[in-house]
């Protein structure tokens, strides 16, 4: 009986251990602003509240997937990356939600590569971020997944980002710049402006997934990044 | 001749007051991308990302 239980409980983690492809999709919303604004209401504009209301609402109908092939992944707008020709709720969902365009990421050279929608590469290491990790479990569909916290600091406040990972997954990959970070698969997050729950976990061993980085591309420091950023926004200020 | 003065006093008035109107509209959705703008900056501390949201609604609201 013993030996039966055990069975039970390493057959499936053999299984996963064995897995090196998959696809995850994401379905995001953007409650946590929307609530915010809520309370703040009372002191802006009609026109802004409506018009985030509006973005929070159009952020529902995003998707984003995820695709892993052995130590390779990338992370991307289920849709096409541009932007200005569809919903501009839509369009600025995306945009505040920091997706920026195609992630890639190689846990075997430690490297993380960003194409974003205006066609720049940012290219840097796996960030090592503070994470903070806890016992704390839930149940995402079948895996078991533990919580993790890490806090950023962002102009406006410090923000607290939770993400869900499932260590029954050997890579440690996730949506956006946070694969990588945490011992398994990310299956929930709550980062900045937005959340995503994945709705479809797809590791079918006959699923076709290949992950090509990209070649001949000149890229720019996420430092470098940062800086072109900050003089746009001071650009605008200035104006 | 009377007539055809009158004809342009009116055409201008109209011409200065449409200016006027558009120049006001312009500045109103400048204003308004700026707010958002701003706002996606507080909450990402992202300047590219604040540049996009800034057009991305200079754009509705001009086509409004």
């Amino acid at each position: 009986m013993k030996s039966q239980l055990l069975l039970m409980i390493l057959i499936p983690m053999v299984s996963f251990s064995q897995i090196n492809k998959g696809k995850i999709t994401y379905h995001v919303e953007m409650e946590k602003l929307q609530n915010e604004i809520d309370k703040e209401k009372s002191t802006m504009s009609d026109y802004k509240y409506q018009f985030l209301s509006k973005t929070f609402e159009a952020s529902k109908s995003l998707k984003f997937t995820l695709l892993f092939e052995k130590n390779l992944s990338i992370y991307q707008n289920v849709e096409s990356l541009s932007i200005g020709d569809s919903d501009t709720y839509k369009d600025l969902a995306l945009i505040m939600s920091q997706n920026k365009g195609s992630y890639y990421t190689n846990l075997e050279s430690n490297e993380q590569l960003i194409e974003t929608r205006d066609g720049i590469f940012i290219e840097s290491e796996i960030q090592k971020s503070n994470w903070k990790f806890t016992n704390e479990t839930k149940k995402i569909g079948k895996f078991t997944c533990y919580k993790a916290t890490l806090v950023k600091t962002v102009p406006a406040r410090d923000v607290t980002i939770i993400a869900w990972y499932s260590p029954d997954f050997p890579m440690s990959f996730g949506p956006k710049e946070w694969s990588g970070q945490l011992p398994g698969l990310i299956l929930e997050l709550h980062d900045l402006t937005m959340s995503y729950y994945a709705s479809e976990i797809d590791l079918k061993s006959d699923i076709k997934i290949k992950v090509k980085w990209p070649e001949n591309f000149s890229s720019i420091s996420s430092d470098e990044y940062k800086r072109k950023g900050e003089k746009i926004f001071k650009s605008l200020k200035n104006n | 001749m009377k007539h055809l003065l009158g004809i342009c006093m009116v055409s201008l008035f109209y011409t200065a007051n449409v200016s006027a109107e558009t120049l006001e509209l312009l500045a109103t959705c400048e204003d308004r991308a700026w707010a958002v703008a701003e706002y996606v900056y507080d909450q990402t501390g992202d300047g590219f990302e604040a540049g996009a949201a800034y057009e991305a609604v200079l754009a509705k609201c001009q086509a409004e």
